[in-house]
């Protein structure tokens, strides 16, 4: 049904679009006549400028709104990307780590008790007036401060967002809770847009300064965009985009091949497996950090998991090599049992835990556990989830324990938090966000999400490592408590997997818009 | 269902009635073949049907006649397995619904026409429900739950049987001999042994074998949508909708499944019309 809205909601705009852009039907022709396999993104050759990229992502349905603070599906922070500035980006080649958007830095108090945004002169809303404190202020003390999604809930859980003050136009200060070193990875995540101050709802002619300006909306079905002229930095190659939802992977696929789209966001691993023979279109997965993790947890509160051994023994059954090969056609990393792989706080120095089903096997022995029976509980909430579940059951029948797969059905997993809390072997997925800092919202004291994990030195030791203004002792503080994690932690997760998207054959500067889970498009061109 | 009722004489040409009169035998040995590869396939699976032994989407070959699937497991073992589910719980329902049907369609056609008539409102209200929404609710309520599969054919289809059944006891009841009887002074419950229940076997079985038909394509499409005893199970339903997103990779992964569902809901329908052919003509 969906699908019919799509195609109705395409046409009506085709209809309006046709007489708005006559470079429109040209650059049709152009992408279906292009000699497959020509290369052209070669050294030397200039992007080329205009047209209208239209990219599909699965979309929330008919009950999304333009209200990103409170939008949770990737494409309503995809389309607020487009048409709101930005604070920052993760950038590892950056200065700070990042790279600035609205900002022109961000400077730490020597005591790591305040942190002083400075607001990047000149950048202009839509409607004329220029951007300043207030309007950083209101974004994110009011409308950030709000919000019930875990990454703005990570800012409030480190900032006193309610006490921060504009001092000038230009400045923000920002004081944190407790100190902290890496407050610059929290903010400049890319999640932090911002909006004109005193807004409260939001509606389409709303003054914004991203990269591009909203020109339609329709809940479920899609929007459109135009460049605008004035976006600070850099003004962006396309004349306007269009975003679309079309819910099913192997749709996203088909769209992608019949060129109804330019680019089509998260295949499932199987469909993109479909279009590697395909020389019209090329996959473009997301780079670390930007990967999700996939692990299992157990619960530390239940037998045989309050034995450190039968856990150890559970990390040496899963085997990692073949998930990756097997779920994803070896289009995703290995993981080493800790989550937030790629960010610059992950403990990346530590041991990789190998395959060794015999020591497992020994391990489950010792502990008594051999032959205990076990049943993992999983749901399909993110593309090859149940099938890496059933992949770990085979590997823990492998060593002995009578393992089995209770597969809820979508969207029941998590549903009840506090049933899912007591399960004792549970399926799971991590969102990147930098190491420490979740650490200390979802593990730290003893948390229901914690699956019974509780270790004041650990959290102590995050705590310091946090606090450290040292980047080399924050580094080695971080990684002896991650090591601790690593060794008697109670999470399994073997596979980091990137978000499979794949693009028409000429599209270029997707990722240089970073954040690459939800692609940014100010710096993008067709063929 | 109707053809139960009212059985039709066909104006035919002799020779094309005495072809439909002779048994079905291939259909017989049709459906009876994939009815044992269902029941019996889970016994002789030459590897496990749940464990990961090569790469995803093989092409067939010696060791997989079949290929391997989205996870690398054995097509041929996991059809072998994966029919018995389907079946079972088809029969299940459609039993269960059956003798759900029976009573209370007896029920409604021997009490007062009153009581029968607010009887079968309210079976018609569960009708009103579409199928698939009452598996999908009992199935998210009770995950997992095989029970609740069955639960929800038998719910499904339960309502349609009773009005037939209803009907066909009405029949029955108005008919001559049941007045003689009941003005000999048979007692109700000697009139519903001896006169209605011999007389409408045949249109149950007839109507149970139909909604055979409808059980088996509910069931299925409970497994494609991953409802039931999930999890790494084999189940025909499931397989296709788990190998279909890589038909162009491999086919057979997802057609031998579907060809199995096709073969088996087509043998047991025609079967079942043959079989409401039969009784009409003897009823009649």
């Amino acid at each position: 049904m969906s699908r019919q809205f799509d195609r109705r909601a395409f046409l009506r705009r085709g209809a309006a679009g046709a007489a708005a852009l006559a470079v429109g039907p040209g650059l049709l022709a152009a992408c279906s006549t292009d000699a497959p396999g020509a290369d052209r993104e070669g050294a030397g050759s200039s992007p080329r400028s205009g047209g209208t990229l239209r990219a599909a992502f699965v979309g929330g349905g008919a009950s999304e709104t333009l209200d990103f603070f409170n939008g949770p599906s990737a494409l309503d922070l995809v389309r607020a990307r487009a048409w709101h500035g930005t604070l920052g980006n993760l950038d590892p080649e950056g200065p700070d780590g990042v790279r600035y958007g609205v900002l022109k830095g961000i400077d730490v108090s020597d005591d790591l008790s305040a942190y002083t945004l400075h607001v990047r002169p000149g950048v202009r809303f839509t409607d004329g007036s220029e951007l300043t404190s207030a309007d950083i202020l209101h974004s994110l003390s009011v409308l950030a401060g709000r919000s019930t999604l875990p990454v703005y809930r990570l800012a409030a859980a480190n900032f006193d967002l309610a006490s921060a003050k504009a001092d000038g136009d230009l400045k923000v200060v920002l004081p944190t809770l407790r100190p902290i070193a890496d407050g610059r990875m929290i903010l400049c995540q890319g999640n932090f847009l911002v909006v004109k101050d005193g807004t409260r709802a939001f509606r389409k002619g709303m003054p914004s300064c991203g990269p591009f300006r909203l020109t339609e909306f329709t809940a479920g079905q899609g929007s459109a965009f135009e460049r605008y002229d004035d976006h600070y930095g850099h003004v962006p190659l396309l004349d306007g985009l269009e975003l679309r939802s079309i819910a099913d992977s192997t749709a996203r696929a088909g769209a992608l091949t019949g060129g109804e789209v330019d680019f089509a966001h998260d295949l499932s691993p199987v469909t993109a497996r479909t279009l590697t023979g395909d020389a019209k279109v090329r996959l473009v997965p997301t780079g670390s950090p930007y990967l999700v993790g996939l692990s299992f947890q157990m619960n530390m509160a239940v037998e045989p998991f309050d034995d450190p051994r039968v856990r150890e023994a559970f990390k040496l059954a899963v085997d990692r090599e073949t998930m990756v090969k097997t779920v994803f056609y070896g289009n995703a990393e290995t993981g080493n049992d800790l989550p937030a792989m790629g960010f610059p706080d992950y403990a990346g120095s530590l041991p990789r835990r190998t395959h060794d089903p015999e020591r497992a096997r020994k391990l489950l022995k010792e502990a008594g556990a051999d032959g205990t029976e076990v049943r993992l509980t999983t749901g399909p909430e993110t593309p090859g989830m149940v099938e890496m579940a059933t992949l770990f059951v085979e590997d823990l029948k492998k060593v002995g324990v009578k393992a089995s797969v209770r597969e809820l059905p979508a969207g029941q997993l998590y549903a009840d938090f506090a049933a899912y809390a007591a399960l004792p072997l549970a399926g799971s997925y991590q969102m990147p966000i930098p190491a420490l800092s979740t650490y200390q919202m979802s593990t730290a004291g003893g948390s229901p999400s914690a699956f019974g994990w509780k270790d004041a030195e650990t959290d102590a030791l995050v705590a310091k490592a946090r606090a450290a203004s040292d980047p080399a002792e924050a580094k080695e503080l971080g990684t002896l408590a991650q090591r601790t994690r690593w060794e008697k932690g109670n999470q399994v997760l073997p596979v980091f997997k990137p978000n499979l998207n794949a693009q028409a054959e000429g599209v270029a500067g997707i990722r240089e818009d970073l954040f690459e889970q939800f692609p940014g498009f100010s710096q993008a061109s067709l063929a | 269902m109707t053809t139960a009722l009212t059985p039709r004489r066909r104006p035919g040409t002799p020779a094309r009635r005495s072809a439909r009169r002779r048994p079905p035998l291939l259909l017989g040995a049709a459906t009876l073949l994939v009815v044992l590869l269902a029941l019996l396939g889970p016994l002789v699976p030459p590897h496990s049907p749940t464990a990961q032994l090569a790469a995803p989407f093989q092409r067939p070959d010696g060791a997989f006649p079949l290929g391997t699937d989205v996870l690398g497991r054995d097509v041929a073992s996991r059809v072998l397995g994966g029919g018995r589910t389907i079946v079972l719980t088809a029969l299940a329902g459609t039993a269960a619904a059956g003798a759900v049907g029976m009573a209370a369609g007896v029920l409604a056609a021997m009490v007062s026409r009153r009581l029968g008539d607010l009887l079968v409102r309210c079976v018609d209200a569960l009708a009103v429900l579409p199928p698939l929404l009452v598996v999908l609710v009992l199935a998210a309520g009770f995950p997992g739950s095989g029970a609740a599969v069955v639960a929800a054919v038998a719910l499904a289809t339960a309502p349609f049987s009773t009005r037939v059944l209803r009907a066909a006891a009405d029949t029955v009841l108005a008919s001559g001999y049941v007045e003689a009887a009941r003005a000999r002074g048979d007692t109700r419950r000697a009139v519903l042994r001896h006169d209605v229940l011999p007389n409408i076997a045949g249109p149950a079985l007839v109507d149970t074998a139909l909604r055979l038909v409808a059980s088996l394509h509910l069931t299925a499409t409970a497994g494609f949508l991953g409802l039931g005893p999930g999890g790494a199970a084999p189940d025909w339903g499931r397989m296709v909708s788990e190998n279909a997103p890589g038909a162009t990779l491999a086919a057979a992964p997802f057609l031998a499944p579907a060809l199995l569902l096709v073969l088996l809901s087509v043998c047991v329908g025609l079967l079942a019309g043959r079989l409401a052919d039969t009784v009409g003509r003897g009823a009649a």
